[in-house]
């Protein structure tokens, strides 16, 4: 084992109160009941890692660290990516504000995709990026969406206000968020909604929110409804591209020793990517 | 320190003290109940008291979301009768708080219980004391320090309390932007200035509330000894 | 005094052990439950008192019933008027002893007290206590303010779980002062749990013999305890004290129709209904009355049985008279010298006896 990496595993882990998961979420939520319970998940992911990680020195297996409103299609681009190379790609999801975080203190991901641009800029600002390989890789859409398959959502329900809250993102957090608020800026709702909005630590848990019924409306990113297309009803608007300011998601490539890391970045711009994006309701840039 | 983090400090402090005289009204008569009976129901009552010890808030929170909705039962009763939504408003919180620090108030309060000698409880009631006066006059003033340490406890524990409150609390200053919540957002948003002084605030405030119980524990058994 | 009848009929079983208790008994003074310890004799005080419920069976105190488990009657221990005295006086330590009174006495019910909180404080002789805080009481003084306590709740039957076992000899006998008065002080009946003879013989009227959960008899403890087999080495019987004579410190006592000079040891005792303790190794025997002898009290009597004794040489020769048993311990040599029958007229030579409460 390369200890070296097992500590930098840890040090991720303490950047942030939860323990991402390969593949398998797509809401990270924070939070631990007792130290001790803690400390024991930890350990479990830092052993995983830990084999995980002895592995990679054999090449042709990549981490990429992935904003969670991306993991879907990501998977997909990675089952495809594996089958036309080899190679082997693991998927850690989690804020962008997190992931940040976590590559800064040393996480050994190859790639990193946001769900802005300011993060991965800083990156390659701080060092911790290489240089010249930011690129937005996909267009988010922002859709107003309801659980409910009985009443259809329109913009004149937003208008009339006839809903009890509205989830959105954090805007502070989560550029989804942030393209929410600007659109109700836009259509000068900004008001009329102030003390009916709800906020997410994400756009997932904006998502929630308005899944298990304690919020109506939310805006959330049109990739988790179609995600959820068959399993719940649901009705949703699409925001006009015009309201607010392009959801551009960029990612970079953090180390720079890995062809297989430039290989899948690269892969991103294929048609097939294309596929899948467009699929997931996001737009080629 | 900005506006928001005061009144996120504030919300905090009060969400604390709400839910300890709560859970004081609640917790008191499950941890009698628990000391007193042999029903054998009393494994899996004490097993749901602890429950919240051992899982994740994730866990409690995702529940409580769907139980609290509007449109299950108890969200729909809950709004009925206060106009407002259980999510996403303090009432929320301090619902969400007294179950997710449960233990803390019915752990300390029942093995105080359970150390008490049936003696002066019997003499009371042989002295025409009734049960509910036995218990105030009796049973209370006797098991002072599991009450203060109950107390405490449950104070501090909702003090720092995240996982519960970010899922179910929708981030709303003066309503349900706790302190920890503040926190995360900071250092989330790398704003690490703002998240150290909060931080510190809440880490010398539960420092400082433990050393009492611990102190208060060690002066009874110098006493007693 | 007679309607104050305690009716019990109750079966209750625990861990490795069985009450079956059934008795109907008048409570007159002080009644003794008398058995070994494991007889289940404080679990019969507790279900008397509510802190027990028997799984089946009935308790009825006068007119009251407190607990009748085929109609479903149960009254709870703090309304059945009860003063309990526990083995270990269970004070309440976050209260001075005068909290502790008044505890009580902020609970008696109004407009029923017989005596005052300052007659209690008397009889109990825990005056100079009453700013002390439990923690810092002896075993006695702590059984004396249970004693004060209890009173103070004006009950209406009195339950006495061993309060004299926590104690040396003197404190004990600074507290059987206190209770032998109790009944006739106070008016109150009492029921005392124990498993020392000579508490109950100092302090019951009554006994309630127990043995593995069963009663076997309930009388006079008098009766009892001579019935009752137990080579106790000693009788106990009725008699009355008919003056004192304070110059050569001795009572005149009528007793086994005969009239006994008797020294006063300790206490004065009042003018009235006592009971004489005789030791058998106390009574000597003749064949007709001696003169000239310095044993005063010579009762005619008959020999009903004679049996072996506490040791090869000696007998037990037990004795009658006016229908009053007890005995003799002498040797077997004296036995045969004396050519003694069953049957035979004989005087019994009482060298000296107690009189108890």
């Amino acid at each position: 084992m390369r200890w070296p990496s097992i500590i930098a595993v840890w040090r991720t882990l303490e950047t942030t109160t939860s323990a991402n998961r390969t593949r398998s979420i797509h809401a990270t939520l924070p939070g631990c009941s007792s130290i001790g319970f803690c400390v024991i998940r930890r350990s479990l992911i830092v052993l995983a890692a830990a084999f995980v990680t002895a592995g990679t020195a054999l090449a042709d297996t990549i981490r990429v660290g992935v904003a969670s409103n991306f993991l879907g299609p990501a998977t997909d681009i990675a089952s495809a990516f594996e089958t036309a190379t080899g190679h082997t790609v693991l998927l850690s999801a989690g804020s962008t504000g997190k992931l940040y975080g976590q590559i800064v203190a040393g996480a050994p991901y190859d790639v990193f995709l946001a769900a802005d641009t300011a993060r991965p800029k800083a990156l390659i600002d701080k060092g911790f990026a290489v240089s010249g390989s930011q690129r937005t890789y996909a267009i988010g859409t922002l859709v107003l969406w309801s659980a409910r398959g009985d009443v259809p959502v329109t913009l004149s329900r937003l208008r009339a206000g006839s809903y009890r809250h509205l989830a959105i993102a954090q805007p502070t957090l989560a550029p989804y968020g942030r393209a929410a608020i600007e659109t109700l800026s836009a259509l000068a709702l900004t008001d009329r909604t102030a003390d009916r909005l709800v906020f997410g630590e994400s756009i997932s848990q904006a998502m929630s929110f308005v899944a298990t019924g304690n919020a109506e409306l939310g805006f959330v990113a049109k990739a988790q409804v179609v995600a959820l297309s068959g399993q719940a009803p649901g009705h949703y608007w699409q925001v006009p591209a015009e309201l607010h300011r392009p959801i551009e998601q960029a990612g970079v490539i953090v180390r720079s020793d890995k062809p297989a890391a430039a290989e899948f970045f690269e892969y991103l711009r294929s048609p097939v990517a294309h596929d899948i994006l467009t699929r997931y309701g996001y737009r080629s840039p | 320190m900005s506006g928001p983090d005061i009144s996120a400090l504030l919300l905090t402090g009060w969400l604390a003290l709400v839910t300890t005289l709560v859970l004081l009204i609640v917790g008191t008569p499950l941890a009698w109940w628990l000391a007193r009976t042999s029903s054998r129901w009393r494994p899996a009552i004490e097993a749901m008291v602890a429950l919240p010890l051992v899982l994740p808030p994730t866990v409690l929170g995702f529940y409580l979301l769907l139980l609290f909705n509007p449109t299950a039962p108890i969200g729909a009763a809950w709004l009925w009768l206060s106009g407002d939504t259980l999510t996403f408003s303090f009432a929320g919180l301090v619902v969400a708080s007294c179950m997710y620090s449960l233990p803390f108030m019915v752990q300390p309060l029942t093995s105080a219980f359970t150390a008490l000698s049936r003696g002066p409880v019997e003499a009371a009631a042989s002295l025409r004391a009734t049960p509910l006066d036995t218990f105030f006059s009796v049973v209370v003033p006797l098991s002072k320090r599991g009450f203060l340490t109950a107390a405490v406890l449950t104070f501090a524990h909702t003090l720092g309390e995240f996982g519960v409150v970010l899922m179910v609390g929708g981030n709303l200053p003066e309503r349900t932007r706790v302190v920890s919540i503040a926190i995360y957002e900071h250092v989330e948003t790398l704003a690490y200035t703002e998240a150290h002084t909060l931080s510190l605030i809440l880490l010398l405030t539960s420092f400082v509330v433990l050393t009492v119980v611990y102190a208060s524990n060690r002066s009874q058994a110098v006493r007693v000894g | 005094m007679s309607d104050n009848r305690l009716e019990i009929d109750i079966a209750l079983g625990r861990r490795q052990f069985t009450l079956s208790v059934a008795a109907n008994w008048p409570l007159d003074g002080c009644t003794a439950v008398f058995g070994p310890s494991g007889s289940g004799k404080t679990t019969l005080l507790r279900t008397i008192a509510g802190f027990e419920r028997p799984d089946r069976g009935r308790i009825c105190y006068r007119d009251t019933t407190w607990c009748d488990t085929t109609a479903g009657t149960w009254v709870a221990p703090h309304r059945r008027g009860i003063g309990v005295v526990f083995q270990d006086a269970a004070l309440f330590e976050h209260l001075s002893v005068a909290g502790n009174l008044e505890f009580a006495s902020k609970r008696a019910p109004p407009g029923d007290a017989r005596y005052s909180t300052d007659d209690v404080i008397a009889a109990c002789d825990i005056t100079e206590l009453l700013q002390h805080q439990p923690a810092t009481l002896s075993g006695g003084e702590r059984q004396r303010v249970a004693l004060a306590r209890m009173l103070l709740s004006q009950p209406q039957l009195i339950l006495l779980d061993e309060p004299l076992s926590a104690l040396d000899r003197d404190r004990r006998r600074a507290l059987i002062r206190v209770l032998r008065r109790l009944p006739r002080d106070f008016g109150i009946p009492t029921i005392l749990v124990s498993h020392d003879i000579d508490e109950v013989v100092e302090l019951a009227d009554y006994t309630l013999p127990l043995r593995e959960g069963r009663t076997d008899g309930f009388g006079k403890t008098t009766d009892v305890l001579n019935a009752s087999g137990h080579d106790v080495g000693f009788t106990l019987v009725d008699a009355a004290v008919r003056s004192i004579d304070p110059d050569y410190s001795v009572a005149t006592v009528q007793a086994l129709g005969t009239t006994f000079t008797l020294p006063i040891d300790r206490d004065t005792p009042p003018i009235g209904q006592h009971r004489l303790r005789i030791r058998d190794r106390d009574v000597a025997i003749a064949l007709s009355a001696p003169t000239a002898l310095s044993i005063r009290n010579h009762v005619p009597c008959e020999v009903v049985s004679i049996s072996p004794g506490s040791s090869p040489a000696l007998v037990r020769v037990a004795l009658l008279a006016e229908n009053q048993g007890f005995g003799a311990s002498i040797t077997r040599a004296a036995v045969s010298d004396l050519q003694l029958q069953i049957g035979q007229s004989v005087v019994a030579l009482v060298k000296s006896a107690s009189i108890d409460g």
